[in-house]
């Protein structure tokens, strides 16, 4: 008898418990949505190598990110640049709403890597223009072609992203000439050993550079807007795409299409700041003038009274 | 309850004993301590990565508490046969059952609180007192926690020991795919296999609710309501859990 109401007792916690799970399914549902407005929730991945693969079953995504940070750091600390590519792909994709990743990423490549890859040539191009010194007249006249390429892409790589800007339209035009160039140098024949050749392998070394610069700048670029598509709710990607576009490639007119869009959402003055210059730059004067009129009631009051006072009298205030 | 609380205070006393119990912890410390070498990184990325091996090291490491705690609780009472004495008294077995459960909630308390204080004390020393949305991440892995020692010490009233701590850490590592498995199976045409990915949806704990600390390292705030929510979702579970545990438990023979 009593075991027969242990046993009806014991039906009731599990009948009990069978019911719990409606609202439990309920709830899950509640949650999901929760977690949809919230942007909790996680992406379906793939396993972006073994270690992140293996923590992310078990749901440490964000270790596995950090151990891939600590791997580019590696990576960048023994110049191995194009390693950091994939794994910085790989951390944004476990976390995209981590702004520092995209942020860091494409400052690295547009400007960090880009440098260094520019540096990587400063002792050949010393180098060449020792050589092209000591050549005589006729032995210039007999590498004029060679001598042209290598004067224009050494001036490239001195100056691109300094006082050369990389407008968006205009890269494409550079790296047809660039190929235009490897393609001549390509086809040169000269005798190994001779001075042509040092000539010769060493423009095939610049222009390759000048590509590389500019694969690094678009690379950059390229990370930034991917960022944005994932965080098209916060400034900062937006910003941190102008600013490349302005300070790096010189590139006004997308600079301000980006600033644009980082002032409709909560934002530090000195964006404002930045979109004003921009505006300046790409030759928008009025629009400029307006843009420093709203700073004058921020902490850049100063600056924006000086900006609205020379673009009035001078038309021109951005160094 | 008076006698299920005895019962978990003995847990408690038990597991204290335990050396394995200190082993881990000292194993927490260690970790937590070593994210202090990321140094050489930005302050904001130094600062990222504590909290990332801080959060995944209280979970980690509280799981593997959990696991091995619970599985302790009522089959070392049974193989060393103390569980006869206990019957004998005037203690049913929902009380002991309840006790240990009880039990199990202390003992990971002590544990979750020593390890969160060093990690707090880590984020204060970096200048970085811990704001809210750290206390929100730290209150649901304990729920967590709970759920998975629940979860354990149900399945130690029908299976053996071994097959508990394979069934444990899969439903562990399950629990956290959960989310993937339900975004593959809404591309699933076919409306039978779609419910059944409902139903395995449903009744498999979804640990991922609990796993707010990837978004509160990068600056996520999450709200009150879905604190809440995931704190009721995992209350219920652990009331399922304890339910059928009872259930088996009531079944068992000794």
């Amino acid at each position: 008898m009593r075991k027969n109401k242990i046993n009806s007792k014991n039906w009731v916690f599990l009948f009990i418990a069978l019911l719990l799970y409606i609202p439990l399914g309920f709830l899950q549902v509640s949650i999901d949505y929760s977690k949809k407005v919230e942007e909790l929730e996680s992406g379906l991945l793939l396993m972006p190598g073994q270690v992140a693969g293996s923590l992310v079953l078990s749901g440490f995504k964000g270790l596995a990110a950090d151990l891939l940070w600590l791997n580019i750091e590696n990576y960048w600390h023994s110049g191995q640049h194009y390693k950091m590519l994939p794994l910085l792909e790989a951390i944004a994709w476990l976390q995209p709403h981590y702004i520092n990743v995209w942020a860091v990423g494409g400052w690295h490549m547009s400007y960090n890597i880009f440098a260094e890859v520019r540096d990587a040539k400063q002792n050949l191009i010393k180098e060449y223009n020792e050589k092209v010194k000591k050549l005589s007249e006729k032995e210039k006249k007999n590498l004029q072609k060679v001598l042209a390429i290598g004067g224009r892409t050494i001036y490239l790589i001195k100056n691109l992203g300094l006082k050369k800007g990389m407008q968006e339209d205009k890269i494409p035009d550079l790296i047809s000439e660039m190929n235009n160039y490897e393609h001549f140098l390509n086809n040169y024949r000269y005798e190994k050993n001779s001075k042509n050749a040092f000539f010769v392998e060493s423009d095939k070394q610049f222009v390759a550079c000048v590509k590389e610069m500019l694969f690094w700048y678009t690379q950059g670029i390229e990370f930034d807007k991917k960022g944005v598509v994932y965080n098209s709710d916060r400034y900062d990607l937006y910003f941190e795409t102008g600013w490349i576009y302005y300070h790096k490639g010189m590139d006004y007119k997308n600079s301000v299409r980006y600033l644009k869009k980082a002032i409709k959402f909560p934002h530090p003055d000195y964006v404002d700041d930045c979109l004003a210059h921009a505006y300046e730059k790409n030759g928008q004067i009025d629009m400029a003038m307006k843009q420093w009129e709203k700073l004058l009631n921020t902490d850049f009051k100063n600056i924006a009274e000086r900006a609205i006072k020379e673009l009035k009298t001078k038309g021109k205030f951005s160094p | 309850m008076k006698k299920a609380w005895i019962v978990a205070v003995n847990t408690f006393k038990e597991s204290l004993r335990k050396r394995t119990l200190y082993i881990l912890l000292v194993f927490a410390f260690i970790v937590i301590g070593a994210s202090k070498f990321f140094s050489f990184l930005t302050a904001e990325e130094e600062l990222k990565m504590i909290k990332d091996v801080s959060f995944s090291t209280i979970e980690f490491f509280g799981a593997l508490i959990a696991i091995f705690g619970a599985i302790g609780a009522l089959s070392g009472e049974i193989e060393k046969r103390t569980i006869y004495t206990l019957l004998t008294k005037p203690v049913t077995r929902g009380n002991l059952f309840i006790g240990k459960f009880l039990g199990m909630c202390l003992i990971l308390l002590l544990n979750f609180v020593l390890i969160s204080l060093f990690f707090i004390g880590l984020l204060i020393f970096k200048k970085s007192p811990p704001d809210i949305e750290t206390f929100k991440t730290l209150l649901l892995i304990y729920v967590e926690l709970v759920l998975i020692s629940t979860i354990t010490l149900t399945v130690t009233t029908f299976a053996t020991d071994a097959f508990n701590i394979i069934l444990s850490f899969f439903l562990y590592i399950v629990g956290h795919l959960i989310s993937y498995g339900k975004q593959l199976t809404e591309r699933v045409e076919n409306t039978i296999l779609k419910g059944i990915g409902q139903i395995i949806y449903t009744v498999v704990p979804n640990y991922e609710n609990f796993a707010i600390r990837d978004k509160v390292v990068i600056g996520v705030s999450v709200s009150w309501n879905y604190v809440f929510k995931t704190l009721i979702y995992g209350v219920l579970y652990i009331a399922i859990v304890i339910l059928i545990g009872l259930y088996f438990f009531q079944k068992r023979e000794v």
